[in-house]
Protein backbone atom coordinates (compact mmCIF):
# COMPACT_ATOMS: atom_id res chain seq x y z
CA UNK A 1 0.00 0.00 0.00
CA UNK A 2 1.76 3.46 -0.89
CA UNK A 3 1.59 6.81 0.62
CA UNK A 4 1.62 9.67 -1.38
CA UNK A 5 3.58 12.77 0.41
CA UNK A 6 3.84 15.88 -1.89
CA UNK A 7 5.19 19.71 -1.05
CA UNK A 8 5.86 22.55 -2.58
CA UNK A 9 9.59 24.26 -2.64
CA UNK A 10 9.78 28.01 -3.12
CA UNK A 11 12.91 28.94 -5.55
CA UNK A 12 12.84 32.25 -3.20
CA UNK A 13 14.02 30.41 -0.46
CA UNK A 14 17.98 29.99 -0.42
CA UNK A 15 17.77 26.58 1.24
CA UNK A 16 14.73 25.27 -0.71
CA UNK A 17 16.64 26.64 -4.07
CA UNK A 18 19.69 24.52 -3.45
CA UNK A 19 17.02 21.82 -2.81
CA UNK A 20 15.74 21.93 -6.24
CA UNK A 21 19.02 22.47 -7.89
CA UNK A 22 20.20 19.20 -6.26
CA UNK A 23 16.79 17.14 -7.26
CA UNK A 24 16.99 19.14 -10.38
CA UNK A 25 21.11 17.90 -10.82
CA UNK A 26 20.03 14.21 -9.80
CA UNK A 27 16.44 13.79 -12.14
CA UNK A 28 19.03 15.28 -14.85
CA UNK A 29 20.88 11.67 -14.17
CA UNK A 30 17.69 9.57 -14.71
CA UNK A 31 16.84 9.13 -11.11
CA UNK A 32 13.44 9.54 -9.69
CA UNK A 33 12.86 12.05 -6.77
CA UNK A 34 10.94 9.23 -5.24
CA UNK A 35 14.70 7.50 -4.82
CA UNK A 36 16.64 10.92 -4.10
CA UNK A 37 14.52 11.74 -0.53
CA UNK A 38 13.88 7.91 0.11
CA UNK A 39 17.90 7.61 0.22
CA UNK A 40 18.10 11.24 2.15
CA UNK A 41 15.52 10.49 4.76
CA UNK A 42 17.33 7.20 5.56
CA UNK A 43 20.37 9.18 6.44
CA UNK A 44 18.37 11.56 8.40
CA UNK A 45 16.66 8.64 10.18
CA UNK A 46 20.49 7.69 11.55
CA UNK A 47 20.58 11.51 13.15
CA UNK A 48 18.76 12.64 16.24
CA UNK A 49 16.42 14.74 14.55
CA UNK A 50 13.96 15.17 17.49
CA UNK A 51 16.85 17.45 19.16
CA UNK A 52 17.16 20.12 16.20
CA UNK A 53 14.30 22.18 14.45
CA UNK A 54 12.72 22.01 11.09
CA UNK A 55 14.77 24.27 8.83
CA UNK A 56 17.91 22.46 10.57
CA UNK A 57 16.48 19.19 9.52
CA UNK A 58 16.10 20.84 6.03
CA UNK A 59 19.66 21.99 5.49
CA UNK A 60 20.56 18.14 6.68
CA UNK A 61 18.39 16.53 4.21
CA UNK A 62 20.13 19.42 1.36
CA UNK A 63 23.25 18.39 2.65
CA UNK A 64 22.54 14.00 2.47
CA UNK A 65 21.28 15.03 -1.18
CA UNK A 66 24.82 16.80 -1.93
CA UNK A 67 26.63 13.73 -0.64
CA UNK A 68 24.69 10.83 -2.58
CA UNK A 69 27.23 9.09 -4.46
CA UNK A 70 25.89 8.11 -7.98
CA UNK A 71 27.31 4.82 -9.49
CA UNK A 72 29.81 4.32 -7.41
CA UNK A 73 33.17 2.30 -8.96
CA UNK A 74 32.66 0.17 -5.77
CA UNK A 75 29.37 -1.02 -5.49
CA UNK A 76 30.10 -2.90 -2.19
CA UNK A 77 31.64 0.36 -0.19
CA UNK A 78 27.82 1.90 -0.56
CA UNK A 79 26.17 2.77 2.56
CA UNK A 80 23.64 0.85 4.21
CA UNK A 81 25.29 -3.12 5.17
CA UNK A 82 21.73 -3.98 5.52
CA UNK A 83 20.71 -3.09 1.50
CA UNK A 84 24.40 -4.40 0.17
CA UNK A 85 23.98 -6.69 -2.28
CA UNK A 86 25.56 -10.11 -1.85
CA UNK A 87 28.88 -11.55 -2.90
CA UNK A 88 26.42 -14.44 -3.72
CA UNK A 89 24.36 -12.65 -5.42
CA UNK A 90 27.32 -9.94 -7.51
CA UNK A 91 28.90 -13.09 -8.44
CA UNK A 92 26.19 -14.58 -9.79
CA UNK A 93 25.51 -11.59 -11.79
CA UNK A 94 28.74 -11.60 -13.20
CA UNK A 95 28.38 -15.15 -14.33
CA UNK A 96 24.96 -14.43 -16.48
CA UNK A 97 26.27 -11.18 -18.37
CA UNK A 98 26.71 -12.22 -21.77
CA UNK A 99 29.20 -10.72 -24.29
CA UNK A 100 27.59 -7.81 -26.10
CA UNK A 101 28.70 -6.28 -29.74
CA UNK A 102 30.55 -3.42 -31.05
CA UNK A 103 30.20 -1.30 -33.85
CA UNK A 104 33.79 -2.00 -34.62
CA UNK A 105 33.00 -5.79 -34.48
CA UNK A 106 30.59 -4.98 -37.98
CA UNK A 107 31.70 -3.55 -41.60
CA UNK A 108 30.46 0.37 -41.97
CA UNK A 109 26.51 0.86 -42.33
CA UNK B 1 27.18 7.83 -23.67
CA UNK B 2 23.27 7.06 -22.85
CA UNK B 3 21.96 3.96 -23.40
CA UNK B 4 18.00 3.01 -24.38
CA UNK B 5 16.65 0.16 -22.79
CA UNK B 6 14.25 -1.82 -25.53
CA UNK B 7 11.71 -4.18 -24.92
CA UNK B 8 10.05 -5.15 -28.35
CA UNK B 9 7.09 -7.08 -27.11
CA UNK B 10 4.70 -8.91 -29.13
CA UNK B 11 1.85 -6.47 -28.19
CA UNK B 12 3.56 -3.39 -27.29
CA UNK B 13 6.85 -1.75 -27.56
CA UNK B 14 8.52 -0.74 -24.59
CA UNK B 15 12.05 2.08 -24.65
CA UNK B 16 13.29 3.72 -21.46
CA UNK B 17 16.40 5.96 -20.88
CA UNK B 18 17.68 7.65 -17.76
CA UNK B 19 15.45 10.79 -17.85
CA UNK B 20 13.18 11.47 -15.18
CA UNK B 21 10.71 13.04 -17.42
CA UNK B 22 9.57 11.92 -21.03
CA UNK B 23 12.45 9.17 -20.48
CA UNK B 24 9.56 6.46 -21.21
CA UNK B 25 7.79 5.80 -24.28
CA UNK B 26 5.11 2.94 -25.38
CA UNK B 27 3.80 2.32 -29.01
CA UNK B 28 2.04 -0.63 -30.63
CA UNK B 29 3.51 -3.24 -32.27
CA UNK B 30 3.03 -2.14 -35.71
CA UNK B 31 5.18 -1.07 -38.63
CA UNK B 32 4.25 -0.56 -42.24
CA UNK B 33 6.78 0.75 -44.75
CA UNK B 34 4.74 3.30 -46.74
CA UNK B 35 5.66 5.18 -50.04
CA UNK B 36 7.37 8.62 -50.35
CA UNK B 37 4.35 10.19 -51.84
CA UNK B 38 2.35 8.80 -48.74
CA UNK B 39 5.21 10.18 -46.35
CA UNK B 40 4.81 13.55 -48.29
CA UNK B 41 1.11 13.59 -47.99
CA UNK B 42 1.13 13.21 -44.65
CA UNK B 43 3.60 15.86 -44.07
CA UNK B 44 2.11 18.65 -46.34
CA UNK B 45 -1.29 17.83 -44.49
CA UNK B 46 0.40 18.79 -41.23
CA UNK B 47 1.74 22.23 -42.67
CA UNK B 48 3.14 24.25 -40.20
CA UNK B 49 2.46 21.69 -36.85
CA UNK B 50 4.73 19.14 -36.00
CA UNK B 51 4.07 16.29 -38.19
CA UNK B 52 2.52 13.11 -36.07
CA UNK B 53 5.23 11.36 -34.62
CA UNK B 54 4.23 7.99 -35.44
CA UNK B 55 5.03 8.59 -39.16
CA UNK B 56 9.09 8.82 -40.00
CA UNK B 57 11.91 7.99 -42.22
CA UNK B 58 14.32 6.02 -41.19
CA UNK B 59 17.85 5.50 -42.90
CA UNK B 60 16.11 7.10 -46.56
CA UNK B 61 12.76 4.52 -46.11
CA UNK B 62 9.56 6.47 -44.61
CA UNK B 63 7.55 4.08 -42.33
CA UNK B 64 4.09 4.38 -40.08
CA UNK B 65 5.26 2.89 -36.95
CA UNK B 66 3.25 2.32 -33.37
CA UNK B 67 -0.37 3.73 -33.11
CA UNK B 68 -1.40 5.10 -36.37
CA UNK B 69 -0.21 2.02 -38.00
CA UNK B 70 -2.41 -0.33 -35.50
CA UNK B 71 -5.01 2.27 -36.75
CA UNK B 72 -5.23 1.24 -40.70
CA UNK B 73 -4.50 -2.14 -39.68
CA UNK B 74 -0.66 -2.05 -41.00
CA UNK B 75 0.51 -4.68 -38.69
CA UNK B 76 3.74 -6.47 -39.44
CA UNK B 77 4.29 -9.45 -36.90
CA UNK B 78 7.34 -11.41 -37.52
CA UNK B 79 8.45 -14.46 -34.96
CA UNK B 80 11.70 -16.12 -33.84
CA UNK B 81 15.11 -15.50 -35.61
CA UNK B 82 13.35 -13.80 -38.82
CA UNK B 83 12.15 -10.27 -35.81
CA UNK B 84 15.76 -9.63 -34.85
CA UNK B 85 16.52 -8.37 -38.56
CA UNK B 86 17.62 -4.68 -39.08
CA UNK B 87 14.53 -3.90 -41.36
CA UNK B 88 12.57 -5.05 -38.52
CA UNK B 89 13.74 -4.84 -34.74
CA UNK B 90 16.02 -2.33 -36.35
CA UNK B 91 13.53 -0.13 -37.29
CA UNK B 92 11.51 0.06 -34.27
CA UNK B 93 14.88 0.52 -32.40
CA UNK B 94 15.23 3.49 -34.34
CA UNK B 95 11.75 4.66 -33.62
CA UNK B 96 12.30 4.66 -30.35
CA UNK B 97 15.52 6.28 -30.45
CA UNK B 98 14.24 8.86 -32.90
CA UNK B 99 11.15 9.59 -30.21
CA UNK B 100 13.06 9.06 -26.97
CA UNK B 101 16.62 11.18 -27.76
CA UNK B 102 16.27 15.18 -28.77
CA UNK B 103 19.85 15.23 -30.31
CA UNK B 104 21.25 12.20 -32.37
CA UNK B 105 24.68 10.70 -31.31
CA UNK B 106 26.45 7.70 -30.19
CA UNK B 107 24.41 5.53 -27.88
CA UNK B 108 24.41 2.16 -26.93
CA UNK B 109 21.47 -0.75 -26.90
CA UNK B 110 20.68 -2.97 -24.28
CA UNK B 111 17.56 -5.14 -25.85
CA UNK B 112 15.24 -7.97 -23.78
CA UNK B 113 14.66 -10.73 -25.60
CA UNK B 114 11.86 -13.19 -24.24
CA UNK B 115 13.53 -16.57 -22.65
CA UNK B 116 13.19 -18.55 -25.54
CA UNK B 117 15.20 -16.51 -28.03
CA UNK B 118 18.14 -16.08 -26.00
CA UNK B 119 19.52 -18.38 -28.83
CA UNK B 120 19.20 -15.05 -31.19
CA UNK B 121 21.09 -12.54 -29.02
CA UNK B 122 23.50 -12.31 -31.44
CA UNK B 123 20.70 -11.44 -34.31
CA UNK B 124 19.01 -8.92 -31.54
CA UNK B 125 22.12 -7.32 -31.47
CA UNK B 126 23.39 -6.79 -34.95
CA UNK B 127 19.95 -5.83 -36.13
CA UNK B 128 20.89 -2.71 -33.83
CA UNK B 129 24.55 -2.20 -33.75
CA UNK B 130 25.57 0.85 -36.83
CA UNK B 131 24.18 4.09 -37.72
CA UNK B 132 20.54 5.19 -37.73
CA UNK B 133 19.31 8.51 -39.51
CA UNK B 134 15.78 9.50 -37.98
CA UNK B 135 13.64 12.24 -39.49
CA UNK B 136 10.37 12.22 -37.11
CA UNK B 137 8.72 15.45 -35.62
CA UNK B 138 10.39 17.41 -38.45
CA UNK B 139 13.36 17.42 -37.96
CA UNK B 140 16.37 14.89 -38.38
CA UNK B 141 18.65 12.82 -35.58
CA UNK B 142 22.01 10.77 -36.49
CA UNK B 143 22.56 7.84 -34.73
CA UNK B 144 25.47 5.49 -34.14
CA UNK B 145 24.35 2.61 -31.79
CA UNK B 146 28.52 1.64 -30.85
CA UNK B 147 27.23 -1.29 -28.21
CA UNK B 148 25.09 -3.66 -27.50
CA UNK B 149 23.91 -6.29 -25.25
CA UNK B 150 20.58 -7.89 -24.28
CA UNK B 151 18.87 -9.42 -21.38
CA UNK B 152 15.65 -11.57 -20.62
CA UNK B 153 12.45 -9.86 -20.35
CA UNK B 154 11.54 -11.83 -17.29
CA UNK B 155 15.02 -10.77 -15.37
CA UNK B 156 14.67 -7.66 -16.28
CA UNK B 157 11.12 -7.70 -14.29
CA UNK B 158 13.17 -9.43 -11.59
CA UNK B 159 16.02 -6.96 -11.04
CA UNK B 160 13.12 -4.64 -10.82
CA UNK B 161 12.18 -6.22 -7.65
CA UNK B 162 15.41 -6.76 -6.12
CA UNK B 163 17.38 -3.03 -7.42
CA UNK B 164 16.79 0.10 -6.49
CA UNK B 165 17.49 2.71 -8.30
CA UNK B 166 21.39 2.63 -9.08
CA UNK B 167 21.41 -1.12 -9.22
CA UNK B 168 23.79 -1.37 -6.82
CA UNK B 169 21.58 -1.77 -3.38
CA UNK B 170 18.71 -4.30 -2.52
CA UNK B 171 15.36 -2.73 -2.65
CA UNK B 172 14.01 -6.26 -1.21
CA UNK B 173 16.74 -8.23 0.17
CA UNK B 174 13.96 -10.87 1.00
CA UNK B 175 14.10 -12.50 -1.95
CA UNK B 176 17.73 -12.85 -2.91
CA UNK B 177 18.69 -15.57 -0.90
CA UNK B 178 15.53 -18.02 -2.37
CA UNK B 179 14.74 -19.54 -5.25
CA UNK B 180 12.16 -17.12 -7.24
CA UNK B 181 9.88 -18.03 -10.26
CA UNK B 182 9.23 -14.97 -12.78
CA UNK B 183 5.72 -15.17 -14.49
CA UNK B 184 5.82 -12.61 -16.93
CA UNK B 185 2.13 -12.47 -19.08
CA UNK B 186 2.76 -9.99 -21.69
CA UNK B 187 0.49 -9.72 -25.21
CA UNK B 188 0.26 -13.08 -27.18
CA UNK B 189 3.21 -15.03 -24.64
CA UNK B 190 3.61 -15.69 -21.36
CA UNK B 191 7.45 -16.70 -20.03
CA UNK B 192 8.27 -18.50 -17.16
CA UNK B 193 11.79 -18.62 -15.83
CA UNK B 194 13.58 -19.55 -12.38
CA UNK B 195 16.01 -18.06 -10.92
CA UNK B 196 18.41 -19.02 -8.55
CA UNK B 197 19.39 -17.85 -5.35
CA UNK B 198 21.61 -14.84 -6.23
CA UNK B 199 19.76 -14.06 -9.75
CA UNK B 200 21.10 -16.59 -11.45
CA UNK B 201 18.61 -17.71 -15.06
CA UNK B 202 17.96 -21.29 -14.28
CA UNK B 203 17.26 -21.72 -18.46
CA UNK B 204 15.94 -25.40 -17.92
CA UNK B 205 12.78 -24.09 -16.67
CA UNK B 206 12.04 -21.39 -19.00
CA UNK B 207 9.51 -22.04 -21.08
CA UNK B 208 6.91 -19.42 -23.24
CA UNK B 209 3.43 -20.37 -23.98
CA UNK B 210 1.65 -18.44 -26.79
CA UNK B 211 -0.81 -16.96 -24.81
CA UNK B 212 -1.36 -13.38 -23.41
CA UNK B 213 -3.66 -10.92 -22.43
CA UNK B 214 -4.44 -9.73 -25.77
CA UNK B 215 -6.89 -13.15 -26.67
CA UNK B 216 -7.78 -12.24 -22.85
CA UNK B 217 -9.28 -8.67 -23.93
CA UNK B 218 -10.85 -9.80 -27.16
CA UNK B 219 -12.78 -12.73 -25.39
CA UNK B 220 -14.12 -10.73 -23.01
CA UNK B 221 -15.33 -8.27 -25.63
CA UNK B 222 -17.18 -10.79 -27.62
CA UNK B 223 -18.83 -12.20 -24.54
CA UNK B 224 -19.33 -9.07 -23.21
CA UNK B 225 -21.40 -7.97 -26.74
CA UNK B 226 -23.11 -11.09 -26.60
CA UNK B 227 -24.71 -10.10 -23.44
CA UNK B 228 -25.07 -6.79 -23.84
CA UNK B 229 -26.30 -5.76 -27.50
CA UNK B 230 -28.61 -3.18 -26.33
CA UNK B 231 -25.59 -1.35 -24.61
CA UNK B 232 -22.72 -2.09 -26.94
CA UNK B 233 -24.83 -1.36 -30.30
CA UNK B 234 -23.65 2.37 -31.06
CA UNK B 235 -19.93 1.26 -30.03
CA UNK B 236 -17.78 -0.81 -32.41
CA UNK B 237 -14.78 -1.09 -30.25
CA UNK B 238 -14.89 -1.30 -26.58
CA UNK B 239 -12.94 1.68 -25.26
CA UNK B 240 -9.67 -0.97 -24.44
CA UNK B 241 -8.94 1.06 -20.99
CA UNK B 242 -12.61 0.21 -20.38
CA UNK B 243 -12.00 -3.07 -20.84
CA UNK B 244 -8.95 -4.00 -18.77
CA UNK B 245 -10.60 -2.18 -15.72
CA UNK B 246 -13.38 -4.42 -16.25
CA UNK B 247 -11.47 -7.54 -15.69
CA UNK B 248 -9.64 -6.10 -13.32
CA UNK B 249 -12.71 -5.30 -11.23
CA UNK B 250 -15.61 -7.77 -12.68
CA UNK B 251 -17.31 -4.33 -13.49
CA UNK B 252 -17.60 -2.67 -17.04
CA UNK B 253 -18.20 0.94 -16.39
CA UNK B 254 -19.44 2.94 -19.25
CA UNK B 255 -22.27 5.54 -20.45
CA UNK B 256 -22.96 6.79 -16.80
CA UNK B 257 -24.11 3.05 -15.54
CA UNK B 258 -22.34 -0.03 -14.17
CA UNK B 259 -22.30 -3.29 -15.74
CA UNK B 260 -21.52 -6.22 -13.94
CA UNK B 261 -19.53 -8.96 -15.89
CA UNK B 262 -17.67 -10.64 -13.68
CA UNK B 263 -19.17 -14.32 -15.37
CA UNK B 264 -17.83 -12.28 -18.64
CA UNK B 265 -14.56 -11.84 -17.09
CA UNK B 266 -14.26 -15.18 -15.73
CA UNK B 267 -15.12 -16.90 -19.16
CA UNK B 268 -12.28 -14.94 -20.95
CA UNK B 269 -9.68 -15.68 -18.67
CA UNK B 270 -10.36 -18.71 -18.02
CA UNK B 271 -8.45 -20.05 -21.10
CA UNK B 272 -5.27 -17.96 -20.07
CA UNK B 273 -5.21 -19.10 -16.48
CA UNK B 274 -6.25 -23.13 -17.15
CA UNK B 275 -2.67 -22.59 -18.65
CA UNK B 276 -0.60 -21.31 -16.01
CA UNK B 277 -2.48 -23.63 -13.45
CA UNK B 278 -1.44 -26.34 -15.52
CA UNK B 279 2.01 -25.35 -16.60
CA UNK B 280 2.31 -23.99 -12.72
CA UNK B 281 1.68 -27.53 -11.69
CA UNK B 282 3.29 -29.86 -14.03
CA UNK B 283 6.64 -27.40 -14.96
CA UNK B 284 7.04 -25.58 -11.53
CA UNK B 285 5.80 -28.01 -9.41
CA UNK B 286 3.61 -26.01 -7.40
CA UNK B 287 4.38 -23.41 -4.74
CA UNK B 288 6.67 -25.43 -3.03
CA UNK B 289 9.88 -25.47 -4.44
CA UNK B 290 9.56 -21.55 -4.85
CA UNK B 291 10.81 -18.80 -1.91
CA UNK B 292 8.95 -16.20 -3.90
CA UNK B 293 7.22 -15.60 -6.97
CA UNK B 294 7.60 -12.52 -9.43
CA UNK B 295 4.73 -11.24 -11.71
CA UNK B 296 5.72 -8.76 -14.58
CA UNK B 297 4.10 -8.03 -17.71
CA UNK B 298 1.05 -5.83 -18.65
CA UNK B 299 -0.81 -9.12 -18.50
CA UNK B 300 0.12 -9.63 -14.32
CA UNK B 301 -1.57 -6.44 -13.78
CA UNK B 302 -4.97 -7.20 -14.89
CA UNK B 303 -5.48 -10.58 -13.50
CA UNK B 304 -3.39 -10.67 -10.24
CA UNK B 305 -6.10 -10.58 -7.98
CA UNK B 306 -7.13 -13.77 -9.78
CA UNK B 307 -3.75 -15.53 -10.13
CA UNK B 308 -3.42 -15.10 -6.34
CA UNK B 309 -5.25 -18.26 -5.28
CA UNK B 310 -3.78 -20.10 -8.40
CA UNK B 311 -0.69 -19.18 -7.40
CA UNK B 312 -1.57 -20.48 -3.32
CA UNK B 313 2.05 -18.86 -2.01
CA UNK B 314 2.52 -16.27 0.26
CA UNK B 315 4.56 -14.24 -1.83
CA UNK B 316 3.23 -13.01 -4.46
CA UNK B 317 4.97 -9.87 -5.89
CA UNK B 318 4.10 -8.05 -8.34
CA UNK B 319 7.10 -6.21 -10.20
CA UNK B 320 5.91 -2.56 -10.48
CA UNK B 321 2.91 -1.03 -9.31
CA UNK B 322 -0.34 -1.99 -11.32
CA UNK B 323 -0.58 1.36 -13.58
CA UNK B 324 2.97 0.87 -14.52
CA UNK B 325 3.62 -3.37 -14.82
CA UNK B 326 3.70 -3.15 -18.38
CA UNK B 327 7.01 -1.01 -17.62
CA UNK B 328 8.47 -3.37 -15.10
CA UNK B 329 11.06 -4.95 -17.38
CA UNK B 330 12.50 -1.93 -19.15
CA UNK B 331 13.07 -0.09 -15.76
CA UNK B 332 14.23 -3.34 -14.17
CA UNK B 333 16.88 -3.82 -17.52
CA UNK B 334 18.24 0.26 -16.84
CA UNK B 335 18.86 -1.07 -13.32
CA UNK B 336 20.81 -4.15 -14.15
CA UNK B 337 22.56 -2.21 -16.81
CA UNK B 338 23.90 0.23 -14.09
CA UNK B 339 24.87 -2.79 -12.64
CA UNK B 340 26.66 -4.57 -15.03
CA UNK B 341 28.21 -1.14 -15.40
CA UNK B 342 29.48 -0.61 -12.10
CA UNK B 343 30.82 -4.49 -12.46
CA UNK B 344 32.74 -3.44 -15.61
CA UNK B 345 30.64 -6.52 -17.01
CA UNK B 346 30.04 -4.33 -19.95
Amino acid sequence: MSQVFSFRLDENNPREAQAIEVIEAWASRGYSLRYVLVEALKNLKEKDSSKEDLSTSIEEVIRMLQNLRVGSDHPRDEQGRDKQLSEAFLEAVLKTGKPGMRAENLSHR
Amino acid sequence: MSVLILDAGNSIIKAKIARREFGELTFPHAMQPITENEYKTILSRAGKQMPPLDYMRINGQPYVIGESAERHGLVSQRNGASRYTRDYYGIFAAAALGRLYERGGEVKIFGSHPPGDVQFRQDLMSSVVGDWTVEVGGSERKFRVTYANTFDEPVGGLMNVLLTEDGQHYQRSDINGGRALVIDIGGYTTDWIAVNPGGEVDYSLARSAPLGIQRVLADFEESFRANNLKAVKDTAVLPPDRVRKAIATGMFEGGGRKYPCEHEVQEATNLLLNRVGDMYQRIAGGALGWDAIILTGGGSGLLYKRLLPLLNHDRVILAEDLEHIHLANVRGGLKLWRLYEALQVL
